[in-house]
């Protein structure tokens, strides 16, 4: 038995010379260091966090831990109607509560040449509606959620003196931008920090899906699917192709053919 | 409106549920002039009415994020179950993994919801005990077969193109449908396969690419998980039942639980016992003869809920073979995000909403010389982000972007279509630690036992799991990407997907040889009771990685015709 190592061909060079794997020059993105990232991926490593952390507000405002709300809403069953759909459940955010919900993803997903600000694609409603909701994810989000509204209200007051909702533009920029630092590795951030922390990283994935999922979301991410095609499937674009075949060649590999020279046996 | 007492009166044959065996032993049966009363647990459903074709993700509740009652989402076509069912549970035993039953109460069962992913079995997955000395073989073989399959995907429409590879058969010709060719993305990954030695190929599917009788083609657009009112992505309520219907001779009543199949004296059924859901009446049925479709656990379950003086451990069960051999398919993930893929230009990537490439076990030789710590094969799934209306999930770029505001909303796009699933699934080995019984003291809503898992995994599938996740690390890393979440080198034990989760169980009435070695022939019959089919998955001898849908469906064909032929010569 070997050492269960698959054995592959060396990868090679787009002159046929041994090459090794290499990140595109063309890498746009500023994405996280892999050793900054890997402590807080996923939502299953915010939970664990979130429920060993400990009381202590270093000198912030102080979190109230503040219950989900809808205790007896049901949802919405086994066999809901996919053709009309509704929500059975009431929405429960109060109106203070909207006004900081609107600020906030306003800041995550502002109205820019891409698209309106997220306010006006229904976010916020989305979010009462996520917070609202009786089933164990968003009943678990609804408690880190208002309390995380409720902390910007009084955070606000204590540092600015008065709450989030009334913050001038530059204030409420630096809040925003604070808690964005907190929010990319919670674990790591100042005590007193950490639940803030998780709250935005939790409303800043939320914002960023809801706002996507929108008819105008989906246009700025340039989705241009869920038309009905007649006849044949037209298959990746010209421009699609010459993309490609750019991006392989920097990555020394070689174009593939379609293989439909197997059509039909 | 006839009375459901009517109704469920003069039946040669009970098939019990509706899904992939139940829709083909109904089709099968009344064209051969049987006439048949179909028992469907769940509720009725229309594919033409209650198909949600393109609704939008904004218009569904949480965006149509899972839930308990949606556990895929709220569109999903699966339903009334999920991982439970309300007022049906079920357990693991001590000490056992922890199993997740997938269920729907619905006409159509399953086949409302699946991959629609159909290759083909080969010469060798009928005879695995041969070939590596674990397990079983099958008692039938890949040329008995094999008309079957052809007629299976001929009748229900499958796309794709053979791959030339070994034990991967080709269709006869004309079987197959057009392959719609590949996304720029699979052709990416497809050029990191050429590299690496690994071959990436058509994925058949269960998707009409050309009109048949009623159905219309695919039109590339909206998710198959939906259902789908056109017809294109197979489910009998679209089709075979439809079809069966036609014939005048079958009568279909939902809402029907049946929990037992009642025998007389000679220990041979004469017909099943049910529940009406909508009156908590209680009705028996005579027929002829009994089709189990129920799915490989819940027709498990009504056989050892079936006791009698003659069959005191359950009907089909002297030999103990009953609930015995569960088999699913190994499951493991790994995400990669593509530099190269950044920003790519956009173009309508839908196609057929699943993967069009696809790459198969590839390493049959390296294991037959010993070269590998794990004895079947696997193969990997390709599944991009840009083939289906954007999901809630795409707020997952803001675990790698730093960034708010409309830098936040750049990076979203240029995130969107640079990330690849990749699910490999692989096959196990047969084992006495996985199986299923009744609970001896709990019960479920209608005072039935319940159901109780057992399950724990070997290194085989452990080892092929590592195997898998280090061919597609280094797939990732050839293609210049990154593992995004669990990393590939993460402990297999970690990273194995429960038992159950990949909805593919079978084996629990396998088919053998004798009746020491299984519960059924090698033509479904119960062994102590020839007028008893399985005509689900139960009746597998082993799980190859090929989905079992396809399989089910032609050994359902070929086992209905024997049924149909021991009706007329009254063998039975």
């Amino acid at each position: 038995m070997s050492d269960m190592t698959p054995t592959f061909p060396k990868p090679k060079g787009p002159d046929g010379s041994p090459g090794e794997p290499r990140l595109s020059r063309r890498q746009t993105l500023a994405w996280f260091s892999a050793a900054m990232a890997t402590p807080i991926l996923g939502s299953c490593g915010d939970d664990d966090l979130l429920s060993n952390l400990e009381d202590g507000d270093g000198g912030f405002a102080p979190w109230l831990h503040l219950p989900n709300r809808n205790p007896a809403a049901r949802g919405y069953g086994r066999y809901p109607n996919m053709v009309v759909p509704s929500r059975p459940w009431p929405l429960t955010m109060t109106p203070t509560e909207k006004q900081r919900t609107a600020l906030l993803i306003d800041a995550i997903m502002p109205a820019d040449e891409m698209g309106p600000a997220a306010s006006d694609l229904g976010v916020a409603e989305f979010i009462d509606e996520w917070i609202s909701a009786p089933y164990p994810n968003q009943r678990r989000d609804g408690g880190l959620i208002t309390s995380g509204l409720r902390w910007l209200g009084d955070e606000g007051k204590r540092r600015y003196g008065r709450p989030f909702e009334t913050l001038n533009a530059s204030d409420r920029a630096e809040f925003v931008s604070i808690l964005n630092s907190a929010s990319l590795a919670p674990g790591q951030a100042e005590e007193g920090l950490k639940r803030p922390g998780l709250f935005f990283r939790r409303m800043k994935y939320l914002t960023t899906g809801a706002y996507f999922t929108t008819e105008e979301g989906n246009r700025a991410l340039g989705y241009v699917g869920n038309v009905a095609i007649g006849g044949d499937w037209p298959g990746p674009s010209e421009e699609a192709l010459d993309h490609l075949r750019s991006q392989l060649a920097e990555l020394g590999l070689k174009m593939p053919r379609q293989p439909g020279s197997w059509r039909n046996g | 409106m006839v009375e459901l007492s009517q109704r469920i009166k003069g039946a040669d044959v009970v098939v019990v549920g509706s899904g992939a065996g139940g829709g083909m032993a109904a089709y099968a049966l009344t064209r051969l002039g049987i006439r048949v009363l179909m028992l469907e647990a769940g509720r009725d459903y229309d594919p033409q009415s209650d198909t949600p074709m393109f609704q939008h993700q904004e218009e569904a509740p949480l965006r149509g994020a899972g839930t308990p009652d949606k556990v895929f989402g709220y569109y999903d076509c699966a339903q009334g179950g999920g991982w439970t069912v309300p007022g049906e549970p079920y357990s693991s035993g001590e000490g056992s993994e922890e199993f997740l039953w997938f269920r729907t109460r619905m006409l159509g069962g399953r086949t409302n919801h699946w991959g629609r992913s159909t290759p083909r079995f080969g010469p060798y997955d009928f005879i695995p005990h041969s070939r590596d000395g674990q397990g079983v073989d099958w008692p039938v073989d890949y040329d008995e077969m094999a008309p079957w399959f052809d007629r299976t995907e001929e009748l229900c429409g499958v796309s794709g193109a053979w791959s030339g590879l070994e034990n991967h058969p080709p269709s006869s010709p004309g079987v197959l449908q057009p392959w719609p060719g590949a996304r720029a993305n699979e052709l990416f990954v497809k050029a990191g396969c050429d590299a690496l030695g690994i071959p990436c190929v058509p994925h058949p599917r269960m998707i009409l690419t050309r009109s048949k009788d009623r159905r219309n083609a695919c039109f590339y657009a909206t998710s198959c998980l939906r259902g789908c009112s056109i017809g294109a992505a197979f489910q009998t309520t679209t089709s075979l039942l439809p079809f069966a219907l036609d014939t005048g001779y079958l009568e279909i009543v939902t809402g029907a639980h049946v929990y037992e199949v009642v025998t007389g004296k000679d220990g041979k059924a004469t017909g099943v016992r049910f529940i009406d859901k909508t009156t908590g009446d209680v009705h028996e049925v005579r027929a002829r003869a009994v089709v189990l479709a129920a799915s490989a656990c819940e027709t498990a379950k009504i056989l050892l809920q079936s006791k009698s003086p003659l069959h005191p451990d359950g009907l089909g069960n002297t030999t103990g073979h009953v609930g015995r051999h569960l088999l699913d398919t190994v499951g493991t993930n790994v995400r990669g995000q593509f530099p190269a893929l950044e920003g790519r230009p956009r173009y309508n990537e839908d196609g057929l909403s699943t993967g069009h490439l696809y790459m198969p076990w590839w390493l049959y030789r390296e294991q037959q010389r010993g070269e590998l710590d794990f004895s079947r094969g696997y193969h990997i799934e390709i599944y991009g982000d840009m083939s289906q209306q954007p999901q809630l999930r795409v707020g997952s770029v803001t675990d790698q972007s730093a960034n708010i505001g409309s830098a936040l909303k750049k990076d979203a796009y240029n995130h969107f279509g640079s990330t690849i699933a990749f699910a490999g699934r692989g096959e196990m080995i047969v084992s006495d630690r996985c199986y299923m019984e009744l609970d001896g003291e709990r019960k479920d809503r209608f005072g039935l036992p319940l159901t109780t898992f057992q399950w724990e995994w070997s290194d085989q599938e452990l080892n092929q799991v590592r195997h898998m996740r280090k061919t597609l690390g280094q797939l990732i890393e050839r293609l210049g990407g990154r593992v995004l979440g669990r990393p590939w080198d993460a402990d297999p034990r970690e990273a194995i997907d429960k038992p159950g989760s990949i909805i593919h169980e079978v084996g629990t009435t396998r088919m053998g040889f004798t009746d020491e070695d299984s519960a059924t022939d090698r033509w479904g019959r119960l062994w102590e009771a020839k007028n008893v089919l399985v005509a689900d998955g139960g009746v597998f001898a082993s799980n190859p990685h090929k989905n079992p849908t396809l399989a089910i469906m032609a050994l359902a064909w070929r086992n209905s015709e024997r049924l149909a032929n021991d009706l007329s010569q009254r063998a039975i």
